[in-house]
């Protein structure tokens, strides 16, 4: 076992009174083991670099470490500082985060590369020429190893480094964001390389921000948070099936390349790390917690994908799931033998032509029909067991046609409101809350405005009024029929980001229907097409626009590039 | 298209010119024991006066004074019209909207009593009734009200059966709205131009219908009504009473029933898509 680390707790003494610590790495174990590569993602101050030091025995000097680090079989905390030195770069080396403070700025790089071989006593014509070989691999050019530190740029130095670190082979290699100013061609000139390294049969601990570097380079992806792992996973399944909600929203806020969905922060700030909270780390970012999330702090579960979730619902719960629905209207078929699942806080686009059952899919789930075979659960309970007025005050539907699902005796007003009155809700703070309503639809908040009658609306006002009267119950279920199609292009993509953003604030799920794909690259996590009552795809969004597998996917998709190529 | 019916009946003139005959006439009638001069009952004075500032319009036979006999009389045909309509309308409503919400064999049953009651002409059963049992003017409401809803009831099944199945109300419904809520808010409201449109026209035949049986001498004698004022006129016209017997029953009757044909035009101008029976004119 080449690397581990055995419930490993790290502190760092603040200035001042000697109990005003701030835990940086609380109880991590992890293995390493030969030809693997880990990384570790999470964002900044997650305790990353920390790992990365502790590993090397190298934390400064106000830090408290507990729980050991096993090299080689070897417990590091029983060596001393000289056989450490001994071990480090020989059996483990490491690639700085700040590759600045660790250049020797009067030494020209091809020296600083061959000093190591130097100190481990080959000649120093053999260093100087292993050397010039390795700058070479690294692909830096001949010429430029005579130069001083200062004299590259911020990649270059960084691939001067990682040639430092793999001069003498050792059998472990820790890079803390080797690829943090590198360009896009380089970074994967170096997965490259770091691949080889490990299919040679070295354990390497790849820390990085850099989520799709990580599911390219690694075989599990640790996913640290506030100094905890909250989640590790197989890499290839961390850009499509993470199963953490923080895993979730660190990849949603990942720009990735085939990705047109809209950037979301996490929600939240990382909590403050001087005081552990009782429960769940993560809870108050989470939009799925329940209540034993405030109270006890989750245990690690292992999932089915072959990584391990600590969360005390089993990582991203499942909103819906739909099993075998089918539904005829007299004599035709329109949904034949549909299954579907929601998670907690997704949004699926349900793709399909018109005709083809989007409309009868969408609201067999919110309920105003019945299947005629198979069965909804929602929240892990049968659709038909569950109150409809309980139901209702969870699930906001924006209907296809906006004239219609808002009466003409009601002023814009008094359609807001309607679901509050319902509900019993309608109060002095009413109307505040629908004026904000109105001003998230991007709506006028005047008085003349909220006296208007459907009438003297447009379509796509009356559309937002509509999605403002969906939303105003604070619903966790928006299922969305076509809700962007009567508005132009700037109010749809405002529309598009205020729905993005309750997802990534309230942990809201929805339901896309529309026919326009376009769309819902746009918006979904997940695209479901439904073509003559069946779905035939159904997979994570960027997938089926990059890579249609169905017939009437790829022809769904040709005719909107063919339309609209200058969106795309 | 969104309709705010008082605003419009507002501007429409004629509407308005029906109202108000109306409303003058009825409060005329509901002041009658307060501003008639006489007793109409009291036959103390001679007959066949001429008009005179004691007797406005003379007396008659038996030396009622006319001018109260009439007011009195208005009374009764006000009371007649505007309770009939309002019992017609309020079992047509009921009928008419349970049916639709209910369906089944209730709506079946509530049916085919309307298809019988509109088989049968309502006019003649009132006139075999009334001669044959000589009911009080109480019963006499009653019985009228119990044949003529059946239109009420078909127009406003029919129009609450289409408003099922708007978008609007299902949202309603889809929001966890009960159905008291939905009849509220949703389905009373956009039925109103047919029970209004339904009251008046009711009020009109029952108003006609009192007049025409008590002219036709087959209602309660006792009762004031214009009928028999014009009854009794009418046998002694070769005294010259019609100018100050006959001409103001006939032109009372004539107000009360042409206010509320006015009002009706009005509301028939204003309501007008809607009142074809439930067509989408509500929502587009
Ligand atoms: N020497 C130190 N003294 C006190 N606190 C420290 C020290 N080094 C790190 N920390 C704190 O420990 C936490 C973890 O820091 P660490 O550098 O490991 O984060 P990281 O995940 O590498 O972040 P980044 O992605 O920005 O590199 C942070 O809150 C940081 O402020
Ligand atoms: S559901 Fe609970 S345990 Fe799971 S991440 Fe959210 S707060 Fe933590
Ligand atoms: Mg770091």
């Amino acid at each position: 076992m080449p690397l581990q680390f055995k419930n490993l707790n790290v502190k760092y003494r603040l200035s001042g009174a000697e109990d005003n610590t701030i835990t940086a790495l609380n109880n991590i174990s992890l293995k390493i083991n030969e030809g693997e590569c880990v990384s570790i993602v999470g964002e900044s101050g997650s305790g990353k670099t920390t790992l990365a030091l502790a590993s090397m025995k190298l934390l400064s000097q106000n830090a408290i470490m507990t729980g050991s680090v096993v090299i080689n079989g070897v417990d590091t905390s029983e060596l001393s500082s000289e056989e450490m030195r001994k071990i480090r770069w020989n059996e483990i080396s490491i690639v700085f985060q700040n590759y600045g403070d660790v250049l020797n700025p009067v030494h020209k790089i091809i020296n600083q590369v061959a000093e190591p071989l130097i100190k481990n006593g080959e000649s120093r014509n053999t260093a100087l020429d292993k050397s010039s070989k390795m700058l070479d691999y690294m692909k830096i050019k001949t010429g430029r190893s005579m130069l001083y530190p200062h004299q590259l740029s911020a990649g270059e130095r960084q691939r001067v480094l990682m040639a430092m670190a793999l001069i003498t082979d050792p059998g472990m290699l820790v890079l803390d964001e080797p690829v943090a100013s590198v360009d896009a061609i380089t970074k994967l000139y170096l997965a490259e390389v770091i691949r080889k390294q490990v299919n040679l049969g070295k354990a390497v601990l790849l820390i990085t921000h850099d989520l799709s570097f990580a599911a390219l380079c690694s075989d599990y992806t640790v996913v640290l948070y506030s100094g905890n792992i909250l989640e590790s996973l197989p890499s290839e399944e961390l850009l499509d099936a993470p199963r953490h909600p923080y895993t979730r929203a660190l990849v949603r806020s990942f720009p990735v390349m085939e990705r047109a969905k809209d950037l979301a922060g996490v929600r939240g700030a990382p909590p403050s790390q001087t005081s552990t909270p009782k429960g769940c780390i993560f809870q108050p970012r989470c939009t799925q917690s329940i209540d034993v999330c405030l109270e006890r702090s989750p245990q690690a579960v292992s999932t089915n994908g072959g990584g391990v979730v600590v969360c005390h619902r089993g990582g991203i719960a499942t909103m819906i799931s739909v099993e075998n629905i089918s539904k005829s209207y007299k004599d035709i078929e329109v949904l034949k033998d549909v299954s579907l699942k929601l998670d907690e806080g997704e949004i699926l686009a349900l793709v399909g032509e018109t005709g083809s059952g989007k409309t009868t899919l969408a609201y067999l789930i919110a309920g105003t029909i019945k299947p005629d075979g198979g069965k909804i659960i929602f929240r892990e309970k049968g659709l038909d067991k569950i109150d409809r007025k309980e139901f209702a005050k969870m699930v906001g539907i924006v209907y296809q046609s906006p004239r219609d699902s808002i009466s003409h005796r009601f002023s814009v007003f008094e359609a807001i409101a309607e679901p509050l009155v319902i509900h019993n809700a309608f109060d002095n703070e009413s109307a505040g809350k629908i004026k904000n309503a109105l001003r998230e639809v991007q709506l006028p908040v005047d008085d003349y405005f909220m006296r208007k009658y459907p009438h003297e609306l447009s379509g796509g006002e009356l559309q937002r009024v509509a999605i403002a009267r969906a939303l105003i119950l604070e619903p966790d279920l928006l299922i969305a029929d076509e809700a962007t199609s009567f508005l132009d292009p700037s109010v749809q993509a405002k529309i598009l980001r205020l729905l993005l953003n309750l997802q990534n604030e309230r942990g809201i799920s929805m339901i896309f229907v529309t026919h326009d794909i376009g769309v819902a690259r746009k918006v979904s996590d997940r695209v479901a097409v439904l073509h003559d009552g069946r779905i035939v795809e159904n997979s994570p969004t960027h997938h089926i626009i990059e890579n249609p597998q169905h017939e009437y996917t790829k022809r769904l998709i040709d005719a909107v590039k063919s339309s609209k190529i200058s969106d795309l | 298209m969104h309709i705010r019916p008082f605003q419009e009946f507002k501007k429409n003139r004629i509407g308005v010119t029906g109202l108000v005959m109306f409303l003058l006439l009825s409060t005329t009638a509901i002041l009658a024991p307060a501003i008639a001069p006489h007793d109409p009952w009291d036959y103390s004075d001679r007959s066949f006066q001429p008009s005179s500032m004691n007797h406005l319009l003379g007396t008659n036979d038996i030396g009622y004074d006319i001018f109260s006999e009439l007011l009195w009389a208005l009374r009764t045909s006000v009371f007649f019209g505007v309770s009939v309509a309002a019992i017609a309308c309020t079992i047509g409503l009921i009928l008419g909207v349970s049916a639709a919400l209910v369906g089944g064999l209730y709506d079946l049953v509530v049916m085919r009593i309307v298809d019988a009651l509109l088989a049968i002409p309502s006019i003649l059963v009132l006139i075999l009734i009334a001669a044959y049992f000589r009911p009080s003017t109480m019963i006499l409401v009653i019985t009228l009200s119990l044949i003529i809803w059946q239109t009420i009831a078909r127009g406003v099944r029919a129009q609450t059966l289409s408003l099922k199945t708007k978008l609007h109300i299902k949202a309603a419904r889809n929001m966890g709205a009960s159905t008291v809520y939905i009849m509220r808010k949703h389905i009373l409201p956009e039925l109103f131009p047919l029970y209004a449109m339904g009251f008046v026209t009711k009020a009109r035949i029952a108003v006609f219908m009192e007049a025409g049986l008590s002219f036709l001498g087959i209602f309660d004698p006792t009762t004031k009504s214009l009928g028999i004022m014009m009854s009794y006129a009418m046998r002694y016209l070769y005294l010259d009473v019609w100018f100050n017997w006959l001409l103001p029953a006939v032109l009372s009757l004539s107000m009360l029933i042409v206010s509320l044909a006015l009002i009706s035009y009005a509301i028939e101008e204003i309501f007008d898509p809607r009142l074809k029976g439930g067509n989408n004119a509500a929502t587009v």
